[in-house]
């Protein structure tokens, strides 16, 4: 079927918004303090059994709903009636960036991509946030960028994500720089959709000392659309249309391609140390970082 | 309107089809191409370059489109509340005619059984259809007779004075009443009354002279009748007694006897002899005599038996009385008696001269007045729900399987 014109006017994007409601900022706190005591016991069953294992006290901080118990240090307990728990070294002084992909095909929905990639963003900065880690919350397409201290900002992190909106097109050199552009940072997470990143990570100079999470999020229109006879598809970025007939052979053809480019991905991914992650923007944010921590 | 060996009885509803229609266009129309936006085209346009390549394009129709349509389709089909015309019963019309006298008056040249038929016409016309039975009963044929139209014997005015119809054991839904005036109108059969003016006119006779009607007195006019107009005949091989009192009854009612008979007479009294008389004992209203009679009589249309005897042996009908009795012995018993029962005999089956009508059937009869028959026939009163019935039970199902397969593309 012949590609057709390219129309004039940007296509219309189901969800290129983001919401952060008190509830979903309530299920990121706590999604962030059970990981955070998760962490916590495993780094304290690290010590008991490997001394400190390379693990420093660095500071005190006030003890928080989920922190493991075994981090709260009983002797200031006993002496000040003040509950405190040791922060350890080396998660103090990280620096963590969170790159959030806001191009136009992130509108794609519902649910929508971006919408998800924001809750993510919100639960990994308030991870970071409780590991007394210096946060950089980067909106991809506009270069607008946040930064976070080590006290807790959780309003003003939503309110940041939630001006968030998908729109235009991200060139890879634009994505390349920005990967770039996080030297000096421990970890580092991307949050998009992962359509061009196999090019754009084929000429990006990435630091070898940052910890990489690309957590890749599409829509269940994008993982499995179904037999749905004729359909004109419409690039969210580039307006490009192609007509096909979406039946039973195409959607074999078309699981092919998905496959084929995760491959490609997962090659230019796997020297760079990257961890990837792919998720549906059905799927609930616990459940992608989840995935997406563990890989 | 019939089409497909269906007939409608209510054809404006089919116009409904074109809405199925309509759907399917749409449907095949509007579902053609749907737009969605994607992230990227690139693994789309891989598989269009992939596909294997006798997979070929089609333009199809949801199936859940399909349902409706057929669910719309059916839906018009039974509010048109088709019928079955091959397998409609014939239907069968009772029709009942009034033959009395007052329906052979004439107004403007037109009896009034002539216009009261006028709208049983037309109703025939329209609601009769081939298969279709109409019995046709009157006075002289009450166990009815088969005719398309009204039969043309119906609208020669009968010599006689016939009865009027039985109405009541008439008055159901396939029957139509033909008459000058039904008051009150039948419950559940039709009918058709050419109401009518009064119609002045001779309306009796006295001897010789006539009574006219002229609309509101009656006048007598004298020497009306010529002498050949009152004949009554009297069969010279009737028994002496019967002969000699017969004769004696004319000469009292002003009639003229003859021997043989003749085409306007009023009364006629005939001896039929087949096979050898037999001796018998007559007995009547006070009298009895001894008889010689011959074989018993068999009654014709419109004739009543007036004595038996092993058999009838005298029966009449409306100007004629027939015999059997070939011998008659001097009556037992009070004369009068005899004379009496016979008289009555003939004063009841003497004619009225031509012309003469009473006054009660000329008076008005009011305005015509048409109601068809209720019944439509036997087969069309479920046929058409039947039909409509299962129709709407389709299109219900084809409905619910539309829903069912909403989601599910072509």
């Amino acid at each position: 079927m012949p590609a057709m014109p390219k129309p004039s006017k940007p296509p219309l994007l189901a969800c290129p918004s983001v919401k952060l409601d008190a509830a979903l900022r309530a299920r990121a706190e706590r999604f962030a303090a059970r990981v955070s005591a998760a962490r916590g016991r495993r780094e304290g069953a690290a010590r008991a059994g490997l001394s400190t294992g390379g693990l420093e006290f660095d500071h005190y901080r006030p003890y928080r709903q989920g922190d493991d118990l075994r981090t709260l240090d009983w002797d200031v307990f006993a002496r000040s009636d003040q509950a405190v728990v040791r922060v350890l070294r080396p998660e103090a002084g990280e620096r963590w960036a969170i790159l959030v992909d806001t191009s136009a095909s992130m509108g794609v929905g519902p649910p929508g991509k971006l919408q998800r990639a924001a809750e993510c963003a919100l639960a990994l900065a308030q991870l970071g946030l409780r590991e007394e880690a210096e946060l950089e919350i980067v909106d991809l397409q506009s270069r607008e960028r946040l930064r976070v201290a080590r006290r807790p900002q959780t309003s003003e992190l939503a309110r940041w994500l939630e001006g968030r909106v998908a729109r235009g097109a991200l060139e890879a050199a634009k994505l390349r720089a920005e990967l770039g552009a996080t030297r000096g940072c421990e970890r580092a997470f991307l949050l998009s959709d992962l359509a061009d990143a196999a090019a754009a990570l084929a000429g990006a100079a990435l630091r070898g000392g940052t910890r990489w999470t690309w957590i890749g999020i599409q829509a269940p229109l994008e993982l499995e659309p179904g037999e749905l006879g004729p359909v004109r598809w419409i690039d969210a970025e580039s307006g490009d249309e192609l007509a096909l007939e979406v039946d039973a052979a195409a959607l074999g053809a078309y699981g092919r391609a998905l496959e084929d480019a995760r491959t490609r991905l997962a090659r230019a991914a796997a020297p760079r140390g990257i961890a990837l992650a792919r998720a549906s923007s059905a799927e609930d944010f616990e459940h992608v970082l989840g995935r997406a921590l563990r890989a | 309107m019939e089409f497909l060996g269906l007939r409608f009885l209510a054809p404006g509803f089919l116009g409904l089809l074109v809405l199925p229609l309509a759907a399917l266009w749409l449907g095949a129309r509007g579902g053609a191409v749907i737009a969605l936006v994607t992230g990227t085209l690139e693994s789309w346009r891989a598989a269009e370059r992939n596909r294997p390549a006798e997979v070929k394009r089609k333009r199809r129709v949801p199936p859940a489109l399909v349902c409706l349509a057929a669910a719309l389709a059916c839906g018009a089909l039974a509010l048109a509340r088709p019928v079955r015309v091959g397998a409609r019963v014939p239907r069968r019309f009772t029709l009942v005619v009034d033959r009395g006298p007052a329906m052979y008056l004439a107004e403007a040249g037109r009896t009034r059984l002539e216009r009261a038929l006028e709208p049983v016409r037309g109703w025939i016309a329209r609601e009769v259809r081939a298969g279709d039975e109409l019995v046709w009963i009157d006075a002289t044929h009450p166990q009815g007779r088969l005719a398309a139209a009204p039969p043309a014997e119906l609208l020669e005015a009968p010599r006689a004075v016939l009865a009027a119809p039985d109405w009541p054991r008439y008055d159901r839904a396939d029957a139509l009443w033909i008459g000058a005036r039904f008051d009150p109108p039948p419950v559940n059969a039709g009918f058709s009354a050419s109401g009518g003016g009064a119609v002045p006119g001779p309306i009796a006779r006295e001897r010789r002279a006539r009574l006219d009607w002229d609309g509101v007195r009656v006048v007598r006019v004298e020497d009306a009748f010529a002498q050949s107009a009152l004949g009554v005949t009297i069969d010279p091989k009737l028994p002496a007694p019967l002969r000699e009192l017969a004769q004696l009854w004319a000469e009292q009612n002003g009639l003229v006897s003859r021997a043989a008979r003749g085409a306007d007479e009023l009364c006629a009294l005939e001896l039929e002899c087949a096979g050898a008389p037999q001796p018998a004992e007559l007995a009547h209203e006070g009298w009895s005599a001894a008889a010689r009679v011959c074989a018993p009589l068999e009654p014709a249309a419109g004739e009543s038996v007036w004595l038996s005897s092993a058999g009838a042996c005298v029966l009449r009908a409306p100007g004629l009385v027939r015999t059997s009795i070939a011998e008659l012995a001097e009556p037992s018993g009070d004369p009068a008696a005899f004379a009496v029962s016979w008289g009555r005999l003939f004063d009841s089956v003497l004619l009225a001269p031509p012309g003469i009508v009473a006054l009660n059937e000329r008076t008005a009869r009011g305005a015509p007045a048409w109601r068809a028959p209720a019944s439509q026939g036997f087969d069309e009163q479920a046929t058409p729900q039947a039909l409509a019935g299962w129709l709407a039970l389709l299109a219900a199902l084809l409905a619910l399987g539309a829903w069912v397969l909403r989601g599910i593309r072509a």
